[in-house]
């Protein structure tokens, strides 16, 4: 039971980044049905920065942990922002369709990955994970973790990463609803016209929102490979990315909602392993759709309650041009 | 005094007509461009093989190099089949994509209308004739996926359910009941063709059109062609397709004019639904198992890109379909040989949409470049000055 939690709160970090980061591009307008491959992208940068530190010290032995650690942190920001600066450059330059581009960007990600963990594989840069996975596994003491019992082993036993998690979806939340910066985001995303009119910067928001969200969902592909995988990464990070992007909907668009809904959609994942839930398998293949039957159920339910607090942004999913006004 | 007014660069604007030779200019221009890109790309990656990458495109689609009739033959129909079965994947979405309903489902209900058609290949094999069964195959399957995408429409009608992520969620479900049922029949294999049984059987070849595979792709091929003829006909000729048109241009002149808007878009993605049953008939019949093959194709969401890159024509979004799956074929091929992954087609293929849809921002939109001014603060105190600071020139 305690190992069930335990394994949700990691999932859960990995769920909310690409929530958080979703959240934070759909507030502006842009419906980024490229976040699996957001995710997948950031998964690439961090095993590329690894591999590079690994080539640069001459083998996996030699590298410092707590390097390793931060390059591949920094390789997902960059990798993960570079996927929203293709996505922003089609959507809000080139003012192609979002849904179009978001489906290239998820087929690129998940491609490039492939490629990237069938070479890496082979490579020594799944011994660097491990190590840094190793360095990194507990942030908390051990003998804090072991005095608070069950408490301890759900809560305080993962790595910084998942406190991350938590932390970025205060900080987006608190930047969304508290600072000026928030508020342009917001009324971009209920009516880019009107914001226009007012003098912010429509495309230069939604660049910026977009760039933002995406290398944070781009952590989650490496929370994944790091800490969820432990340097065996397999493709069902595609999965979490459809799950994350439907979790947006589940918090109804408040990244604070994202926590809690984020640990209940990892549990609903985690279960039917468990718990063994279908004994032979077949039922077991029932439970995987949890996650999307209760997104759809909050879905309609939303739309028949139709408050508007309880609504996306009102222009997401639109493309903005000036002219069309 | 002299300031410097800050104008921007240049300007867009929306073009209001284009020539055919522009049209097939740029979208020519960007398929052939991008499958430069691939071979360069493949240079970089692995020096010397440019002509080889080009060579694995035929060895995939067409293989008339091995001299060989017979594999020439073979090769030909796989991706005539291949083709089909994604150009109708596109075509299924069109009449909701006239309506302007994002129908990203495809892929769930051709799943659930296949859980249908095996269910009575499955069951019902030892029992009934041939062409009885595959009549059955086909009216389950069509049930199957009308059920399926009715239900995001019949939200969409009376609540304006976000459509676009309703049938995406449904995707997911509807690929999790079929793993059920995939593990569940496998397992009880006395009712009849279960996905690892029948072969060497009396029935064996029950539930297939001919036992002849490569027959069978050319079937496929026919029915696709003469489907989507009706299809094109049903929107371009009918009172229903008149209707799914206004719809899609605004509702508000829909409700206007007297369209039931609620009943069109149920009706609409019935009928998408019933197409979808056919493609998954289609599927069934070819493939003779229960298997995720088809979602995990991603056709559902290629269809998606091919119909959007060919602005819903028919006649684009084959040649792009075609594009899309020689490509595919190809660099599936030329992975193997570059000791790469196999994924590398889905990038490949990515970049193509990327630079075909990127590309189609010079057919709709036009750029304007501004005339630098400088202007003299005084200048700007007379109001009929202020016309001259920036022109379309």
């Amino acid at each position: 039971m305690v190992e069930f939690f335990a394994t949700s709160v990691t999932l859960m970090g990995i769920f909310l980044f690409g929530t958080i980061g979703e959240l934070l591009t759909q507030k502006t307008g842009h419906l980024n049905l490229g976040t699996p491959g957001v995710m997948c992208l950031g998964a690439t940068g961090g095993i590329l920065a690894l591999t590079i530190y690994s080539n640069a010290c001459g083998g996996s032995a030699n590298c410092i942990p707590f390097l390793s650690v931060l390059f591949g942190v920094i390789g997902a920001l960059i990798v993960g922002a570079l996927g929203g600066l293709l996505y922003s450059f089609f959507a809000v330059t080139l003012k192609a369709n979002q849904n179009v581009v978001g489906l290239c960007l998820t087929t690129l990600g998940v491609g490039i990955f492939s490629i990237v963990k069938f070479e890496a594989n082979m490579s020594d840069t799944l011994n660097l994970v491990t190590i840094s996975y190793n360095a990194f596994k507990n942030i908390f003491p051990t003998n804090w973790i072991d005095s608070t019992g069950w408490f301890g082993k759900i809560f305080l036993g993962h790595g910084f990463l998942t406190y991350f998690s938590l932390v970025i979806s205060i900080v987006v939340g608190l930047v969304i609803r508290k600072t000026n910066i928030g508020l342009s985001i917001r009324s971009i995303g209920e009516n880019p016209g009107t914001a226009d009119a007012a003098g912010i910067n429509v495309d230069k928001v939604r660049y910026g929102a977009t760039i933002i969200g995406t290398a944070i969902s781009g952590l989650g592909g490496l929370m994944y490979c790091m800490e969820y995988c432990n340097g065996t990464p397999e493709i069902q990070l595609e999965a979490f990315g459809w799950i994350a992007v439907a979790l947006v909907i589940s918090s109804l668009w408040i990244s604070e909602l994202g926590m809690a809904s984020s640990f209940v959609f990892a549990m609903l994942y985690v279960a039917p392993s468990a718990f063994a839930l279908g004994g032979s398998g077949a039922e077991a293949q029932i439970f995987t759709a949890l996650p999307y039957a209760i997104t759809i159920i909050l879905l309609v339910a939303t739309s028949i309650i139709n408050k508007r607090e309880l609504q996306g942004p009102a222009s997401l999913g639109l493309t903005y041009f000036r002219e069309d006004r | 005094m002299e300031t410097k007014i800050k104008t921007p660069w240049f300007h867009i604007a929306r073009k209001t007509d284009v020539s055919l030779k522009e049209v097939l200019i740029v979208k020519f221009g960007a398929v052939i461009g991008a499958f430069l890109l691939f071979g360069i790309i493949t240079t970089i990656i692995s020096p010397g093989s440019f002509g080889s990458f080009y060579l694995s495109f035929i060895k995939a689609n067409f293989n008339f190099v091995s001299g060989k009739p017979d594999i020439l033959y073979k090769t030909t129909m796989s991706t005539l089949y291949q083709f089909a079965l994604l150009f109708f994947a596109a075509i299924c979405l069109l009449p909701s994509f006239k309506m302007r309903f994002w129908n990203l489902g495809v892929a769930g209900q051709v799943s659930v209308g296949c859980i249908g058609a095996f269910a009575i290949m499955n069951f019902l094999s030892p029992y009934l004739p041939n062409p009885v069964l595959l009549i059955l195959m086909l009216v389950a399957a069509v049930i199957c996926a009308v059920v399926w995408s009715i239900i995001p429409a019949i939200f969409k009608a009376f609540f304006n359910t976000n459509e676009t992520l309703f049938t995406l969620m449904m995707n997911y479900i509807a690929v999790a009941i079929l793993n059920f049922f995939v593990k569940k029949w496998a397992n009880n294999v006395s009712g009849g063709i279960s996905p690892i049984n029948g072969q060497g059987t009396t029935y064996e070849y029950q539930g297939w059109f001919t036992p002849d595979n490569y027959v069978n792709y050319i079937i496929v091929a026919a029915v696709v062609l003469v489907l989507t003829i009706l299809v094109v006909l049903y929107l371009k000729k009918t009172k229903h397709g008149y209707e799914i048109s206004v719809v899609g241009g605004s509702v508000n002149t829909a409700k206007y004019v007297g369209i039931n808007v609620k009943k069109v878009i149920i009706r609409t993605l019935a009928f998408t639904g019933i197409l979808a049953g056919i493609l998954a008939f289609l599927v069934v019949a070819v493939n003779h198992t229960l298997s995720s093959s088809f979602s995990d194709s991603g056709y559902s969401f290629s269809g998606v890109l091919t119909l959007w890159a060919g602005g819903a024509n028919p006649i684009i979004t084959a040649v792009y379909s075609l594009v899309y799956i020689i490509a595919r074929q190809g660099v599936a091929n030329a992975a193997g040989d570059l000791h790469v992954d196999s994924a590398l087609k889905d990038v490949y293929t990515a970049i193509l949409f990327l630079i075909i849809i990127g590309t189609e921002f010079f057919l709709n939109y036009k750029i304007l470049f501004f005339k630098k001014n400088k202007i003299k603060k005084e200048d700007l105190k007379k109001p009929q000055d202020l016309k001259e600071i920036g022109g379309n020139k």
